[in-house]
């Protein structure tokens, strides 16, 4: 039975990841983020054999340290790394620029991903070796689109860029990567079960956003799952199959 | 009258380098310097103000000493690098992240707080330029290392939030320059160029929307060589 680490799973893509890969008779290892938020205990009842969770602040040393320990006493190795949590910051035109909410999203998307391959790296030596990342066209330099300065946008070129290093290194010595942007889902930000799902709906009643998460996970996992014959190259491909530039 | 330069982190060679080459170049020029680089001896002439990187207000404070001799600037330099020294570890190695936090907050967010400050003054001056002084580890393309951790993963968000700006700013007739410094010239060399690329114009025609390099952000290296972001 192969097994994966994911990070940020407590909803959205992070938890249909989870599911997903249940279905398919993975054993999952669900980093716990979101403590008030039930619906990964939910799923571990369906898959109580299959199912760990663990509690993953990928904006802390230690809290990754120890949260890879948790997982090497429940296995061997680990075959495969997801590192889907993100934080968002402010950016710009909203008033007066607030630059102390810049660090968060450099912090968990860009350090949180050298933090996760750099303590479970040790669990990888043997298996499947594979390192998938949930990244975004928001990090993309040359088609950046956008007119604000965006912490979260920076925060995911920042994680290009780690991950750029880190295949130069790891690639040869027999690590995969996989480089993800799940297109525009509709995830929604709902931190205790007794919250509100919104409708994705504007005013007209036009659905808003692209993919249900459901959906963006199904195009990642076999993405995740399958042997590439480029292994050699670092690619930032979407959910519709579509590779992106740097 | 003369134009007006703020150069932003003008104590270290490449920056003292900035300041004699906009002299020369007969811009009034503003030294920006850091704390503790109040030492420094200037050309004659030059106003300094001191401005830490890590701080949105000392750049504030900075601007707002400025407008009080100058109504307006017409261009802003910033050239922070808390990197010089390559940091050889990898991920395989001991990261140490808080090098990276703090190689963030000055070589990334430092610029950007930086040039939010002097916005209202770039606004009343003629030349509205914003220049920056970074290098080619910056760039997610070129990047073959595996190691300097800091000083990449520091400035790639910066090339993201200048294109960002030049996105919303161009529209109002603002132009943009980010230059690669010559790092392996050694300090004195490394902003040679620099100047002479900040003050050309680069339109090659001024109806030309596909060949001209004021209609589209680039990177550009000191040997004039346009690099991948
Ligand atoms: N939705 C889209 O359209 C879209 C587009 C492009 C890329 N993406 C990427 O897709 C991934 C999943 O996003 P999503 O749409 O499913 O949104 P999401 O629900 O916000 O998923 C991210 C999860 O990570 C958690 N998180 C934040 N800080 C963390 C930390 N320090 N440690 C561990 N977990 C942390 C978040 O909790 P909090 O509530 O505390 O934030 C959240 O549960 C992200 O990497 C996102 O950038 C999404």
């Amino acid at each position: 039975m192969k097994n994966v680490v994911i990070t940020g799973a407590d909803r959205n893509i992070g938890l249909e990841l989870v599911r997903q890969f249940l279905q398919r008779g993975w054993k999952v290892f669900a980093g716990r983020y979101l403590m008030d938020l039930p619906l990964l205990e939910e799923l571990q009842r369906e898959y109580p054999d299959t199912l760990t969770l663990v509690p993953l602040d990928v904006s802390k040393d230690e809290a990754v340290r120890a949260a890879a320990e948790a997982v090497g006493k429940e296995a061997d190795h680990v075959d495969m790394l997801i590192h889907n949590a993100a934080g968002f910051g402010g950016q710009s035109g909203d008033g007066e620029i607030d630059f102390t909410t810049f660090a968060a999203p450099y912090n968990i998307n860009a350090l949180g991903a050298m933090r996760m391959v750099h303590y479970f790296l040790p669990l990888m030596q043997t298996g499947m070796k594979r390192l998938c990342f949930v990244s975004s066209e928001a990090g993309v330099v040359s088609v950046a689109h956008r007119t604000e300065i965006s912490s979260y946008c920076m925060s995911k070129t920042a994680l290009n860029m780690a991950l750029r290093l880190m295949f130069n290194q790891l690639q040869p010595l027999g690590y995969t990567f996989r480089l993800y942007h799940p297109g525009w889902v509709r995830s929604a930000k709902i931190e205790h079960s007794t919250d509100a799902v919104p409708t994705f709906k504007d005013a007209d009643g036009n659905l808003i956003g692209k993919f249900w998460p459901w959906e963006t996970a199904a195009a990642a996992v076999p993405q995740f799952i399958e042997d590439r014959e480029w292994e050699d190259r670092l690619v930032l491909i979407d959910n519709e199959g579509a590779a992106w530039p740097f | 009258m003369k134009k007006v330069v703020m150069i932003a982190g003008a104590g270290d060679a490449v920056g003292l380098r900035l300041v004699k080459d906009f002299l020369k170049k007969d811009y009034a020029v503003i030294a920006g310097l850091l704390t503790g680089q109040e030492g420094v001896s200037l050309p004659e002439g030059v106003l300094s103000v001191t401005l830490d990187p890590l701080s949105h207000q000392s750049a504030k404070d900075a601007a707002a000493a400025v407008a009080e001799k100058y109504p307006g600037i017409d261009m802003i330099v910033v050239n922070y690098d808390n990197c010089p020294v390559r940091e050889n570890w990898t991920i395989l190695d001991e990261p140490d992240f808080e090098a990276m936090k703090l190689a963030y907050e000055y070589n990334c967010l430092g610029p950007l707080r930086a040039i939010d400050a002097f916005r209202p003054l770039l606004d009343k001056g003629e030349g509205k330029r914003i220049c920056c002084v970074t290098s080619a580890d910056s760039s997610n393309n070129a990047a073959r290392d595996i190691a300097n951790y800091p000083s990449h993963v520091s400035k790639a968000p910066l090339n993201m939030a200048i294109n960002q700006l030049f996105n919303g700013m161009r529209p109002d007739g603002y132009t943009f320059r980010m230059y690669c410094k010559d790092v392996s010239a050694g300090p004195a060399k490394a902003g040679e160029y620099a100047a002479e690329y900040f003050t050309r114009n680069r339109s090659n025609e001024p109806e030309s929307y596909k060949h001209s390099d004021e209609n589209r952000l680039v990177l550009r290296d000191w040997m004039n060589i346009e690099i991948p972001w």
